[in-house]
């Protein structure tokens, strides 16, 4: 092929697939292009050609980028997102639950604020509540707006939709579980632990405890060793542990009402032993921890 | 899926367009949409567009009448073929009672219509369903580009790429000029509804 023909060639390849939206296969071509006529010094109007070429490649990387910034999910008109509820919601007899669905939907389809919107009654529902605050807070993570689940779920136990166990729950299985350590502490249990330490103050309700040690006894009433777990949340002098599902003898052991008249308990500054009784015990439902289980402590007297 | 409605005799199927990016499902819906009037029941309806790329899917609604003395109506949906569009694209496909899948002849597209089958052969599994035994048929669109001098797929390459083990009957088309497209789409119904009236015991 003549080197012009060739030329015309790439060049209206290039073009068909930049008309047709293929953005990367056209950049492709121009490149050939600009490396096909940079080799040929001979070309008349070579430089005018490089230059057109070039503007053609810029112009294509921007709408490459404008297309990479622009997420997944655009904001779709209110007309079109009734369409998409009347294509997708399952039809349901019940009209409160195909509300329900509708809501879900929107979600599904990426319109996260309306399906937030739309899902908020729900949580007066009681049969409903847990699954549309799970959408509400699977929304808020497709929003990227993680830190607003906390202060989300606290007010929903404020306004006694969930009960504080169900607002845990709630927050351990979403993404806000790393932040979860700030929730639900009382302002003047925060203003404690923000103060200054000073030695005098050593004293479970104002610690930041990090871990504790526990004594286990054994199932034949022998002396087993102690182990040591982690502090996930803490509440004054209340402690949750999430203890993995392996742990079989851990858990096993610690039962509701259980007695631990041998705990250590490690702050960031000091250790000191008490005793502890097991308030509650729970394996956890769903999210990343699923399977195993959270276990609440209350610490007594401090020794 | 495929709502059968005894008391009215009132059948209302799901036919969803499958394939690459770029490859030509929504000019497909537009070219039924402009020819097949006495058919059309509703607008064509387009979720949302972004350049001409579909981000969500298009629809469109039509009748076929009544055939062994049900009413029968389909509804036609494109999916976004482009790759991150996945999670939408499993959502459309979800309940297809028939399948057109529209591959891009242009040889620039063969990896992506590849990838696209096999995307519709793992989305079709996880919602329990097989694409040897879904209603399917092929499209080999933009046919009419070979005249004009582009690089273009063999049927033969197409057919070995795509229909091998399926063997599925394809269509070569021009859903531009319209070539193929309503040939595509009656194989697909006919398809559909056999299989239909087996599982729903209707006409019986
Ligand atoms: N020459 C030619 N061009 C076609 C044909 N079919 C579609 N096109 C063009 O190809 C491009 C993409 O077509 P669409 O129908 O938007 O493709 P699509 O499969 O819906 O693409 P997505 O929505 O991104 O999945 C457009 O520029 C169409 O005009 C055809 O048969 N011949
Ligand atoms: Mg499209």
């Amino acid at each position: 092929m003549e080197l012009k023909e060739k030329i015309y060639s790439i060049n209206k390849e290039a073009s068909l697939y930049y008309s047709q939206g293929m953005y990367e296969e056209a950049l492709g071509k121009y490149r050939t292009l600009l490396k096909l006529i940079s080799a040929y010094k001979g070309i008349k109007n070579r430089e005018d050609l490089q230059s057109k070429i070039r503007e053609k490649i810029g112009a294509i990387n921007k709408k490459l980028d404008y297309y990479d910034s622009e997420g997944v999910y655009t904001q779709v008109s209110s007309e079109k997102k009734e369409i998409i509820k009347k294509l997708f919601a399952d039809v349901k007899d019940d009209p409160e639950y195909k509300k329900f669905e509708e809501a879900l939907t929107l979600a599904k389809f990426g319109q996260f604020s309306d399906s937030v919107k739309e899902m908020t009654p729900f949580l007066k529902n009681d049969k409903l509540k847990t699954e549309a605050a799970r959408n509400i807070i699977k929304c808020f993570e497709a929003m990227d707006q993680v830190d607003k689940i906390i202060s989300m779920v606290s007010n929903w136990k404020d306004e006694n939709i969930f009960s504080e166990k169900e607002a845990r729950q709630l927050v351990e299985s979403s993404k806000a579980s790393v932040l979860s350590a700030e929730v639900e502490e009382d302002p003047v249990e925060s203003d404690f632990i923000n103060e200054p330490k000073d030695t005098e103050s050593f004293s479970p309700e104002i610690m930041e405890i990090d871990s504790v040690g526990i004594k286990l006894t054994g199932s034949g009433g022998v002396d087993a060793e102690p182990v040591e777990l982690d502090v996930s949340f803490q509440t004054g002098n209340h402690l949750s542990l999430i203890i993995s599902s392996k742990e079989k003898r851990i858990i096993d052991n610690l039962d509701v009402g259980v007695k631990l008249s041998d705990m250590c308990f490690y702050s960031p500054i000091a250790v000191f032993k008490s005793t502890g009784i097991v308030l509650s015990k729970h394996q956890i439902s769903s999210g990343p921890k699923k399977g195993d289980w959270c276990l609440d402590i209350e610490i007594k007297n401090p020794t | 899926m495929a709502v059968f409605n005894i008391q009215t005799r009132e059948i209302e199927c799901k036919i969803v367009f499958y394939g690459p990016g770029r490859g030509g499902k929504t000019t497909n819906l537009e070219y039924i949409h402009k020819t097949f009037r006495k058919n059309i029941t509703g607008d064509l309806v387009s979720i949302d567009t972004q350049g001409d790329r579909t981000l969500f899917f298009d629809f469109l609604p039509i009748g076929l009448g009544k055939i062994k003395g049900c009413d029968v109506k389909v509804q036609l949906f494109t999916v976004p073929g482009q790759p991150q569009y996945a999670s939408t694209r499993k959502l459309v496909l979800k309940g297809a009672d028939g399948i057109v899948f529209v591959a891009d002849s242009l040889k620039v597209q063969r990896k992506n219509n590849i990838l696209s089958l096999q995307d519709l052969h793992d989305n079709l599994k996880d919602y329990g369903k097989s694409i040897f035994r879904v209603p399917l048929v092929l499209q080999y669109n933009k046919r009419d580009l070979i005249k004009e001098g582009f690089p273009v797929l063999e049927v033969d390459t197409l057919e070995k790429d795509l229909n091998k083990q399926l063997k599925v009957p394809s269509f070569p088309a021009s859903a531009i000029k319209g070539d193929g497209v309503g040939q595509a789409l009656k194989k697909c119904l006919e398809l559909t509804l056999q299989h239909l009236q087996k599982e729903l015991n209707w006409a019986g």
